[in-house]
């Protein structure tokens, strides 16, 4: 029964130290918003990206200059998993869709000091307060940027 | 009772919504010629603008501005200068898109979407788009001081970007006040043009695409 409970507590423990940092203890309820450049072999996209964390889910938003809409997603933290809730056609392919999941998912971390587990095949560089995460087997790269706040928003 | 009376009368006028009417047949096509023409004629314009997205599923806006500049028949710069920096160009067959790290040139001959992005843009700005008839059902709705015009695509290229597009057109003078552009996914953006001034002395230079 001991030796039951002494395994418990530090499965437990191993669990909650995966987080960097305990989602509960970061902001809730604020958008932060990023100059957003994601480069491709052969295409880019740049805009604006959204994220706002509430009740242990990120949600967010991509979108380009112009406001049309790039990207919707909701990242449920506890469980590590990211839903697409909207994409646009031409990122709209199950296997660009299974990539974007899992890079969406190492940006988020990053960018809310969630983990510091490095995938494989990814890097990810800061640079003054740009964060890039590449995605090394597909050579795709994530750059957000924090945004100067504007009183009018 | 007198008094009674009139103070009633204003209280039911004043609760009755705001005239909106939906122009048909002869009305339609006499306002549609009025915008087309007004179009047509308009040598150039310069303008500020106040972008406003507004994000469904965020339940959030993100407000941008910058200028607009545009000369007939081919010619339109959109600059984006708060809260970030990003300048379109549309010259002829060229788009050119720049920000502060990269420039890109286009040659919308050779690009279905940018062509179509620049097409949008020409008509829905200057109003030329009552002309598309072929790619949009368009709508055109009278209030007091407005006509709105509604154009729905009909393409798959443009309706998997719009469900809808408004252009608001001030009666006085046929020039475009407001676009707002809803998407699939429940988003919205308003663009309000402001110090429109038209015609306009425009500098080749804001054109030049390298």
């Amino acid at each position: 029964m001991t030796r039951f409970l002494v395994y418990l507590s530090l499965l437990l423990t191993g669990g909650l130290s995966a987080y960097s940092q305990n989602p509960d203890a970061l902001p809730q309820d604020t958008v932060f918003r990023y100059g957003f450049e994601m480069s491709m072999q052969k295409a880019g996209l740049t805009g604006v990206a959204l994220t706002r964390l509430d009740n242990n889910a990120i949600s967010g938003s991509i979108i380009n200059e112009f406001g049309v809409s790039a990207l919707d997603f909701t990242y449920d933290i506890r469980r590590g998993k990211v839903k697409l809730n909207h994409v646009v056609s031409f990122l709209d392919k199950w296997y660009i869709k299974r990539v974007l999941r899992a890079d969406l998912r190492v940006c988020l971390d990053r960018l809310y000091g969630l983990s510091d587990r490095m995938p494989k095949k990814h890097d990810v560089l800061q640079n003054g307060s740009t964060l890039t995460v590449r995605n090394l087997a597909h050579d795709i790269s994530y750059s957000f940027t924090p945004l100067a706040h504007d009183s009018q928003q | 009772m007198m008094k009674k009376l009139i103070l009633l009368t204003m209280l039911v006028l004043m609760s009755l919504p705001a005239f909106s009417a939906t122009l048909t047949g002869v009305r339609y096509k006499e306002t549609a010629a009025k915008i087309n023409a007004a179009a047509a004629r308009m040598p150039s314009m310069t303008c500020d603008f106040t972008q406003t997205k507004h994000l469904a599923m965020l339940r959030e806006k993100m407000v941008s501005k910058g200028k607009m500049y545009y000369r007939k028949p081919d010619k339109l710069r959109w600059e984006y200068v708060s809260p970030y920096k990003y300048t379109f160009i549309l010259n002829g067959a060229k788009v050119s898109v720049a920000n502060n790290k990269r420039n890109d040139v286009i040659d919308t001959r050779n690009n279905k979407l940018f062509k179509e992005i620049a097409r949008i843009m020409m008509s829905t700005v200057t109003g030329r788009a009552l002309s598309d008839t072929g790619d949009f059902t368009i709508t055109i709705n009278e209030t007091a001081p407005t006509w709105d015009v509604t154009l729905v695509p009909k393409r798959k290229n443009i309706k998997q970007m719009f469900s809808k597009i408004i252009l608001k057109f001030r009666r006085t003078d046929c020039q475009v006040q407001q676009i707002e552009l809803y998407e699939k996914n429940g988003d919205r953006t308003e663009i309000k043009l402001q110090n429109i001034k038209t015609p306009s002395p425009v500098n080749d230079a804001l054109f030049s695409i390298s």
